[in-house]
């Protein structure tokens, strides 16, 4: 067994710079990389591009990077619900980039499966093909969509084991394993992590072989009807990361 | 003029037996309200659910368990778990009956803005 686990959240983070590009998984507040955007916080690193499907709201997930003018780009498909990423927005602080959600979560999974580009019917004659190739398959016509280059991708599981193997739990898993191995470097938190062996290899969603880093941290289940549930389900164990 | 439960159950009528429905955010999550209970249909949300069951009793809501608009919800007899872009796959190929968008414009001929403003051309 290869093990994945280092020996803190800082060690699994170690080469974050500035004006990077991080791939976070979530939608809404579900299945995010919390304590990864904690410490990016904390690193106080700037003018990077973050690829998540939301933008987080004002006091939780990507909107404390927000308020922190860390964020330069945002390439996302829905950005509602944060009054300061729309502030940014339209003054021009942040640059923006839409993109529909199946094309985000495609472009992802193409960085992973190592596909460059991929065509689809999403955003023909529209705003999001303008600048892209166009071809025409059996009578319809179809965008040129690029796979997604970044340095890390940040996600969140439920179980880990410490080959790096993983299992998400219910729509927390979103765009979780599309961001596997899809960057650079792949920092996972889980919040239960096990030996090796314990996980039935028949229920494994992700594989190690995506992986760079893991660690389990403590997690706050979040979102019940738009409200935060400061619940804590987990209790701070240890730090276990894998790089 | 219909209210948002009225829009709803006049959509329903589209739903029929067999049918895979995707339910966007707003008023199409109304839907599955209005829906006859002597057909089967089962709920996709773009999210990462297939057999999408009602609202959770208080008490009873898993937050890792929520709809495309981030409400809590339940899972029904057979339903799955999937990733976004398997969600999308099921979507965009064509593996889902019917889909319910909530949309910001239409046209007289069916064009929707709704994601974004577009600007204007020229």
């Amino acid at each position: 067994m290869i093990s994945k686990k280092v020996a803190d959240v800082k060690e699994a983070m170690k080469g974050i710079q500035d004006g990077m590009t991080f791939m976070l998984g979530g939608f809404g507040l579900c299945g995010i990389p919390e304590n990864a955007i904690t410490e990016l916080v904390a690193s106080n690193i700037k003018d990077i591009t973050c690829i998540s499907n939301n933008a987080g709201v004002d006091d939780f997930g990507l909107g404390l990077l927000l308020h922190k003018h860390q964020i330069k780009k945002m390439i996302s498909s829905y950005v509602g619900e944060n009054e300061e990423f729309e502030r940014q927005m339209l003054s021009g602080e942040l640059e923006v980039e839409l993109t529909p959600q199946g094309t985000l979560a495609e472009k992802c999974r193409a960085a992973q499966a190592g596909f460059p580009a991929f065509y689809t019917p999403a955003g023909y004659g529209t705003e999001v093909a303008e600048g892209k190739e166009t071809r025409e398959f059996n009578g319809k016509m179809y965008v040129l969509e690029e796979a997604f280059k970044a340095d890390f991708a940040f996600v969140k599981a439920w179980k880990g084991d410490e080959a790096g193997n993983l299992i998400f739990k219910g729509t927390a898993r979103n765009f979780n394993p599309c961001m596997c191995g899809a960057a650079t470097i792949t920092v996972a938190e889980v919040e239960e992590l096990v030996p090796a062996g314990e996980l039935d290899p028949n229920q494994i969603h992700i594989m190690e072989y995506s992986y760079s880093a893991f660690f389990k941290e403590r997690t706050m289940k979040n979102v019940l009807n738009n409200e935060r549930l400061d619940r804590v389900i987990n209790p701070i164990i240890e730090f276990v990361y894998v790089r | 003029m219909l209210d948002k439960n009225g829009i709803a159950k006049r959509i329903a009528k589209e739903v029929k037996d067999g049918y895979y429905v995707n339910l966007g955010i707003g008023i199409p999550t109304l839907v599955a309200n209005f829906v006859r209970d002597d057909i089967n249909v089962e709920f996709q949300s773009e999210n990462g659910v297939l057999g999408m069951g009602p609202f959770p009793f208080e008490g009873e809501e898993d937050a890792d368990i929520i709809n495309a608009g981030k409400q809590t919800i339940t899972t029904l007899n057979g339903a799955s778990f999937f990733d976004s872009a398997t969600s999308f796959g099921m979507i965009r190929g064509k593996h889902v009956d019917l889909t319910i968008l909530g949309a910001m414009e239409v046209s007289q001929t069916g064009d929707i803005a709704n994601w974004k403003i577009l600007k204007q051309n020229g």
